[in-house]
């Protein structure tokens, strides 16, 4: 390598100057003590965002595993709660055995006033007379329907047309109160104490209503429907209508073979 | 896997005779590669004793981070140096000071000689390019290997071969014709 001799330069040999020197011994010390606090800084970062993970992941297990004990199914983002199955109002009521209390078409809108609705699709004016009065459906008492006779469903109902039949007799009747599908007016006369929408039997019959006064009409059905001995089944005479008809003696014949 | 020497050893312990002793290897030769290297600028900023003793106190707070002998050391020392030289150049070129100019080496009675061999030497290297100046300085000013060499420039073993066989080439060009000698 040494190809020109006459190019080397004879390096002197220097001395550290004692500052120099000082200064050299102590960045070399302290070097190994930053290395370790490096370490230990890179250990407690790390440390740290291993407990910020197990914490973050332990929070979202659990919140996942709340959701299936609630038992709610979830539902789609168009129905923000859950919708009952449809049902055909043309339907015998008796066939589907249950009131549909969203629709409101019948006196007895309640769970048991399945007549009710039976005539109100029948005659769409029942339908919108007997939804303005939704204190009806609270005396649809089914204990109310109790005939002498028997349970609530002993009347014989056609259910298939409507028609209402005499809960007395059995027979259909031409009372205009309880005219086939023809539902209450204002001005009929209400069946005194009786709680028209609780007979199953008679679609067309209303349901008295202590706030509306002669929202009720009186047929023999209805009157067939009530107990003497309730209180609400007080005869009241009503003020005008055709109700005439059968006294509440008469619901403790027997029916018409 | 290199080790550390029992000299490097003590040095990384902070042992004040481990760095004495280094000191008064590599120091010398520090200085004059770096005054090889400062030659053609003549900034007054860029003293080659700043820059040196600038490389050793970074040597000494990079010194866990070293491993090798003691000959390494002087590759891995000189490399600092080339870097802290180049970051004192860049800092002066963006703050276009106007920096004195160096008093000219004046002949001393009884040392023409040196004088006139030193001038000899700064005129041969000026006319080399950068790379080839201090490929040339490293190896046959200094007299550091080729290994470290590639560690004191940041180039890989065979450049530094090439790059000095071209030096070498061109000096004997030079030297055949008349050098002059201010």
């Amino acid at each position: 390598m040494d190809q020109f001799p006459e190019l080397r330069v004879e390096a002197p040999t220097l001395e550290p100057d004692a500052a120099l020197l000082s200064q050299l011994v102590e960045l070399s010390r302290p070097s190994r003590v930053s290395n370790r606090g490096t370490h230990l800084k890179v250990l407690l970062a790390a440390a740290s965002v291993a407990a910020i993970a197990v914490v973050s992941w332990l929070t979202g297990s659990t919140t996942e595993l709340n959701f299936p004990s609630d038992n709610h199914p979830l539902t789609p983002a168009g129905q923000p709660y859950p919708v009952p199955a449809f049902t055909d109002p043309t339907q015998s009521p008796t066939a589907s055995g249950e009131g549909d209390p969203t629709l409101g078409t019948g006196p007895g809108a309640g769970p048991s006033s399945a007549p009710g609705r039976n005539s109100g699709a029948l005659d769409g004016h029942h339908l919108t007379q007997t939804t303005s009065s939704p204190s009806t459906s609270s005396t649809s008492d089914p204990t109310a329907t109790v005939t002498p006779s028997g349970g609530p469903t002993s009347e014989p109902t056609d259910g298939a047309t409507g028609q209402p039949t005499d809960g007395a007799t059995g027979q259909p009747t031409d009372h205009p109160t309880t005219g086939v599908g023809v539902g209450p007016k204002s001005s009929d006369t209400p069946a005194p104490g009786c709680t028209g929408g609780a007979d199953p039997s008679a679609p067309g019959t209303a349901i008295p209503s202590p706030t509306t006064g002669g929202s009720t009409p009186a047929s023999p059905a209805a009157g067939s429907s009530c107990t003497p001995d309730s209180p609400s089944s007080q005869p009241t005479q009503p003020a005008s209508g055709p109700s005439e008809g059968p006294s509440p003696e008469s619901t403790t014949g027997s029916p018409a073979p | 896997m290199t080790y550390d020497d029992h000299l490097i050893a003590a040095a990384k312990r902070g042992d004040s005779d481990a760095w004495r002793e280094l000191y008064r290897a590599h120091a010398g030769r520090l200085v004059v590669w770096l005054q090889r290297r400062a030659a053609g600028s003549h900034d007054a900023a860029s003293d080659p004793d700043d820059i040196s003793n600038e490389a050793w106190l970074t040597a000494a707070r990079k010194i866990d981070g070293f491993h090798g002998s003691s000959d390494e050391f002087a590759g891995w020392l000189f490399g600092i140096a080339r870097k802290v030289s180049a970051n004192v150049n860049r800092t002066h070129e963006r703050r276009q000071t106007a920096p004195l100019a160096l008093v000219p080496d004046l002949p001393i009675a009884g040392h023409e000689g040196a004088i006139t061999e030193q001038a000899w030497l700064d005129d041969a290297l000026a006319q080399l390019s950068p790379r080839e100046r201090d490929v040339i300085t490293c190896t046959e000013v200094v007299g550091l290997d080729v290994s470290a060499t590639c560690e004191a420039l940041g180039m890989t073993a065979v450049t530094v071969r090439v790059t000095r066989h071209r030096a070498l080439k061109r000096l004997r060009e030079i030297l055949g014709t008349p050098v002059s000698i201010s």
